[in-house]
Order: C-alpha cells, then sequence, then structure tokens
C-alpha cells in the first residue's frame, strides 16, 4: 500500500500536515456517505467559515474531507446503526491532494479535491449494518 | 487518556478536539446556541491514546436547554 508522509518521520510535530499528490501507484481510501448512491455533496466540506471561527479551526482544513486508510475506520467512525462506505481508488497525476492526519484518529486522511473528482474515484460502497 | 473529536455527523469530517467529553458537548452547544449549527449536525468521536475510536456519540437531550412551559 502506498505510504503518506507521517509528521512523525520527519521530526515535525504530530499536528504538522503534511500535504501531498496522490502517490505514483495511486491510494485506496473510504469515507463515510450520506446514501448508498455517492453524490457530489458527499464530497463537499461543509463546514462555514463562522462554524470554523468559532472552533477555531484553520482554513487549510475547512476545505478538506475525511478519509480513511481502513474501511472498518471509516465504519466506526459513525453513529449511525447503518452506514455507507465509498471505497476510493486515487489516482496519481490528478489535482487531489492528501495529507495523513492521525492526530483525528488512526489512519485519518484529510483529502483535497474537487468533488466531481472524488466521486469519479468511487469504486464501490459497501452498506454496514452495526449490531446492536 | 481519551480524546473527544467533534465532528460533522454523516461524513466524519473534524471539526475540533477536546480533552473531556464536557467539553466537546459544550462546544457543539456552542454553534447551537450561536445559530450556527442544528441539533444532529455535529456527534463526537472518542479516540484512545493510540487514536483508535473507541465510541461515537451525539450531544445527549438532557444538554439541551430546557424549554419553557407556556400556560
Amino acid at each position: 500500500m502506498a505510504q503518506l508522509p507521517n509528521p512523525d518521520a520527519h521530526g515535525l510535530p504530530k499536528t504538522a500536515t503534511i500535504v501531498v499528490p496522490v502517490p505514483p501507484d495511486g491510494l485506496r481510501l473510504h469515507r463515510l456517505l450520506e446514501h448508498e448512491i455517492p453524490s457530489e455533496r458527499d464530497f463537499e466540506p461543509k463546514l462555514s467559515r463562522n462554524q470554523a471561527k468559532l472552533r477555531g479551526v484553520p482554513e487549510l482544513f475547512r476545505g478538506s474531507i475525511s478519509q480513511w486508510l481502513e474501511h472498518d475506520q471509516a465504519v466506526g467512525s459513525s453513529e449511525r446503526s447503518t452506514c455507507f462506505v465509498a471505497r476510493l481508488e486515487l489516482p496519481a497525476g490528478s489535482s487531489l491532494r492528501v495529507a495523513l492526519t492521525e492526530e483525528w484518529g488512526i489512519g485519518h486522511v484529510d483529502v483535497w479535491g474537487h468533488p466531481q473528482e472524488l466521486i469519479a474515484a468511487v469504486a464501490d460502497v459497501v452498506r454496514e449494518r452495526r449490531r446492536a | 487518556m481519551s480524546v473527544f473529536v467533534v465532528q460533522e455527523s454523516i461524513h466524519a469530517d473534524h471539526v475540533s478536539r477536546h480533552e473531556t467529553r464536557d467539553d466537546a458537548i459544550a462546544a457543539i452547544e456552542e454553534m447551537i446556541r450561536e445559530g450556527l449549527a442544528e441539533r444532529g449536525e455535529f456527534n463526537i468521536r472518542e479516540i484512545d491514546d493510540a487514536g483508535k475510536t473507541v465510541r461515537v456519540f451525539g450531544v445527549p437531550d438532557s444538554a439541551a436547554p430546557a424549554k419553557t412551559e407556556v400556560a
């Protein structure tokens, strides 16, 4: 699997963000969706400027969305009894940018990209039903 | 020691990190109070020392401001 640069390995603080293009071999990530059919809304950052300001969110992260290296990590971040997880195969050589940001949890990746480009990378969607 | 992440409910997009559950709840309540969020729009993901998600939960109803009864 493609490795994303980790701030620790570069002697940087854990909160540092190393934003890179998709690695040459591509990158497989997982994203929670609202419904089983992906829509551009699923890949649109939603935090408003005022929400971000109130919570002290850097502008950098107002334009990114959360994805996960592993399917189970995406499932685990959902509260819903039934959730939908898209597998994305991100291609190299695109305008997409990614950063491993594990201060938000193991396997967490921030992704910057046009929603149309991201939806085009969806390979499949799995419906997950959480056990009671 | 656990960390509490405020996140968007459906897609789990991160917003902020907090040291306690109460701080995370207060952060969501503040956004609601300021008219910047709807109840249920954000929830809280608890992660352990290793960064593994322990659980995800919403703001409990008991945290909501009491409604004033009108006779």
